[in-house]
């Protein structure tokens, strides 16, 4: 019905993109904008304009809470992203091998990622709980003294979120992974084999670095996360006890809405955006430079 | 082809009408955060006389209060305001008036005589430059303990008046083989138990310094300490499972009989009720340290500015449902709150509740909760400080105090 002519089908593309960047520009990027912008006013309940400086900024900084949450963002990070990205790929490595039923086992271990984040919260807080979960199980299968109380500790519950996002996680990370790995030439693994290198030395050194790529996209999925932690930690802790649990996206929406603290909660939000931008740009810089390289 | 058309175009007409048909009806959508069995009974009693009144209720239940009131505020800053929305008694609304966001009700107050009906620090905490903008629509009191009456009996104590009896029950509970004491463990919550011990312990004057002139020096001062110390004492005693734990959940650890003690406000009672228990003999109530009063907390029902004039008429028919004695008193009892409209008839109300009525309407004997005196920012500050001691592993009792006098001037 429409002539297509290169000239006039790279138009319709761009047309087709313009209310999607406007929608990126505006709401996107303007908001983020506008968000820095309020946590240099004394906004509370409601954004106003009344210029403070960094006073947020100050209050941030001096928040115990504050500081709780982004100690639990890096442990977090530095816990859940290696744990899931091993559990993922030894998953995904020993489902390569081609074992019998292998629909199946991939469907189990995705399993836990179809579930939200909530829901996980939830069953990993009961079958936590001190008093009727897997401790009373244990219990009651003779253990008399078995008892497992890491969810309502201060020092300890931060492992018991980890864990449920650890085991919410491992399928997707196993399902990208094995995507790469059925791209690995069956020719290495038959090299492999004559040159008769051990299992995890193969693993360690020729194949992980051939599937980079899927690395990558995994890192990047935990990496969100990571940043975006809040479902789980509201179902499974609340937040507690105390404030032991504490991450920077309840925070900031803690501080938001009941708190009436609008201005304080904009201060976190863009501290945690110029953390991010602190990671991420580096990296691309990085990627483009090597890639830049290469050609 | 033209008949499919056409015939397509009429249905779609006459649907239309059909859709017109019940534009003259009263909806009201009211956002609020009762949800449990008995809040839920009791917002039937209202939706039904609303109904009565010829109006249709459109109930929009948010678990959880700080849920409900971040929903309501969005929807209203975003341009949909709901009818009604239910907050607590005190400063949450100043924003929202000062923005302008809220109809001003000084009107129907005057012509339904709300200074003769209703109590007047629950009014006044609702009244700005003399204008009236939330209405009062449950009275609570805060610093209640509960107890399960025959274990109470089975280890051979009475109700526990003072905090040294309390403990003895406590450990003789303990030594029974049952959960001394079941708090609920949402920092909202260990806040209301905190603020109940100060009272009784640190007594009125101590406590007034505190919430009203949110005086630091008050809060480093030798009675807020024995508070703290005795609150903390108190902390040995409740049970592994706490943290995090709803109110719900650990009301019926005390009503299965698993427990011996809760803490709560009045509004358990709703929750023993609709499971059927009754006071004095399933279950006992006391203040400890009675003598220096009760914590006034309550509800208050805010009425957006209105989106048009089908909505201004929803909400003068909410406002006759909410101030009908009958009705509110109805409310009240399932519930378990205090019913506030005077007038209502109190032959209903269990012992514990009348107890609650008795207090609330004496100035003397009646003080208000910090909720309804600090803004929500030093709500919060000092609820995190509260939150961070009453854990295992947290704040000793020296670092709480420094934590609490600092929160009281968060902004």
């Amino acid at each position: 019905m429409f002539a297509t002519s290169p000239s006039n089908s790279r138009l319709q593309a761009t047309l087709t993109l313009v209310p999607v960047a406007f929608v990126v520009l505006s709401v996107y990027v303007g908001g983020v904008l506008w968000a820095a912008g309020i946590s240099f006013t004394r906004s509370s309940m409601l954004p106003n304009y009344r210029f403070a400086g960094f006073t947020q900024y100050i209050n941030l900084f001096s928040n115990a809470r504050w500081h709780v949450s982004l100690t639990n963002m890096a442990l977090f990070a530095v816990i859940f992203i290696p744990v899931t990205l091993f559990i993922g790929y030894s998953l995904a490595a020993m489902i390569n091998r081609g074992v019998r039923g292998e629909n199946a086992l991939r469907t189990i271990y995705l399993y836990p990622f179809a579930m939200s984040f909530i829901v996980t919260g939830l069953v990993w807080r009961w079958l936590f709980d001190p008093n009727y979960g897997i401790a009373d199980v244990a219990r009651k299968l003779g253990f008399e003294n078995a008892s497992f109380d890491w969810i309502v500790n201060a020092d300890t519950a931060i492992f018991t979120i980890i864990f449920a996002a650890v085991w919410h996680s491992s399928g997707l990370v196993m399902v990208v992974l094995l995507a790469g790995l059925r791209g690995v030439d069956d020719d290495l693994w038959k090299a492999i084999r004559i040159e008769g290198i051990p299992a995890w030395k193969a693993h360690l050194y020729i194949i992980v670095p051939s599937i980079g790529a899927s690395i990558t996209t995994a890192l990047v999925l935990m990496c969100l996360t990571v940043v975006r932690l809040f479902d789980v930690v509201v179902a499974m802790t609340g937040g507690g006890p105390g404030i032991a649990t504490d991450v920077p996206a309840k925070f900031i929406i803690d501080h938001m809405f009941e708190r009436q603290q609008v201005g304080l909660a904009s201060a976190a939000a863009t501290t945690l955006l110029l953390l991010v931008l602190l990671v991420s740009v580096p990296l691309l810089y990085l990627k483009n430079r090597r890639k830049g390289a290469v050609e | 082809m033209i008949f499919k058309l056409l015939f397509t175009a009429t249905t779609a007409v006459a649907l239309c009408f059909a859709a017109s048909a019940n534009a003259d009806e009263i909806k009201a959508e009211v956002i609020h955060q009762w949800t449990s069995a008995a809040e839920s009974a009791g917002v039937k009693v209202l939706a039904q006389k609303f109904t009565e009144l010829g109006g249709s209720w459109v109930d929009n239940a948010i678990s959880g209060g700080p849920n409900a009131r971040a929903t309501a505020v969005n929807r209203v800053v975003g341009g949909n305001p709901p009818a009604a929305m239910l907050f607590n008694t005190g400063a949450q609304f100043i924003e929202l008036q000062e923005n302008e966001l809220l109809r001003d009700l000084t009107e129907t107050a005057t012509a339904d005589n709300w200074q003769e009906k209703m109590p007047q620090a629950l009014l006044n905490s609702g009244t700005v430059d003399g204008k009236i903008w939330a209405l009062p629509i449950s009275g609570n009191g805060a610093n209640w303990f509960w107890f399960n009456k025959p274990i109470l009996d089975k280890i051979g104590v009475s109700t526990p008046k003072t905090w040294d009896e309390v403990f003895a029950a406590l450990d003789k509970a303990k030594a029974a083989g049952l959960i001394p004491f079941a708090p609920s463990g949402e920092p909202r919550w260990e806040r209301l138990m905190f603020n109940a011990v100060v009272l009784g312990v640190a007594g009125r004057e101590t406590y007034d310094a505190v919430i009203y002139k949110r005086d630091a020096a008050a809060v480093r001062g030798d009675k807020f300490k024995a508070a703290v110390k005795v609150f903390e004492k108190l902390k040995d005693y409740a049970d592994a499972g706490s943290p995090g734990r709803s109110w719900p959940d650990s009301t019926n650890l005390v009503i299965s009989g698993k427990a011996l003690m809760t803490q709560g406000g009045t509004w358990l009672n709703g929750a023993f009720a609709a499971a059927g228990k009754s006071a004095g003999s399933d279950y006992e109530c006391a203040i400890i340290g009675a003598d220096q009063g009760m914590i006034i907390s309550g509800d208050v029902f805010l009425f957006p500015e209105p989106a048009d004039d089908a909505m201004a008429k929803a909400q003068d028919l909410l406002l006759k449902t909410f101030t009908d004695i009958p009705t509110q008193t109805a409310f009240a009892v399932a519930n378990g709150t205090i019913p506030i409209l005077k007038g209502a008839d109190t032959s209903k109300l269990n012992s514990c509740i009348a107890q609650a009525s008795h207090y609330f309407s004496d100035a003397k004997l009646a003080t208000a909760g910090d909720q309804m005196m600090f803004p929500p920012a030093v709500v919060g500050a000092v609820e995190d400080a509260i939150t961070r001691f009453w854990s295992k592993g947290g704040l000793t009792a020296d670092q709480f105090i420094e934590a609490y006098a600092n929160g009281l001037s968060a902004s």
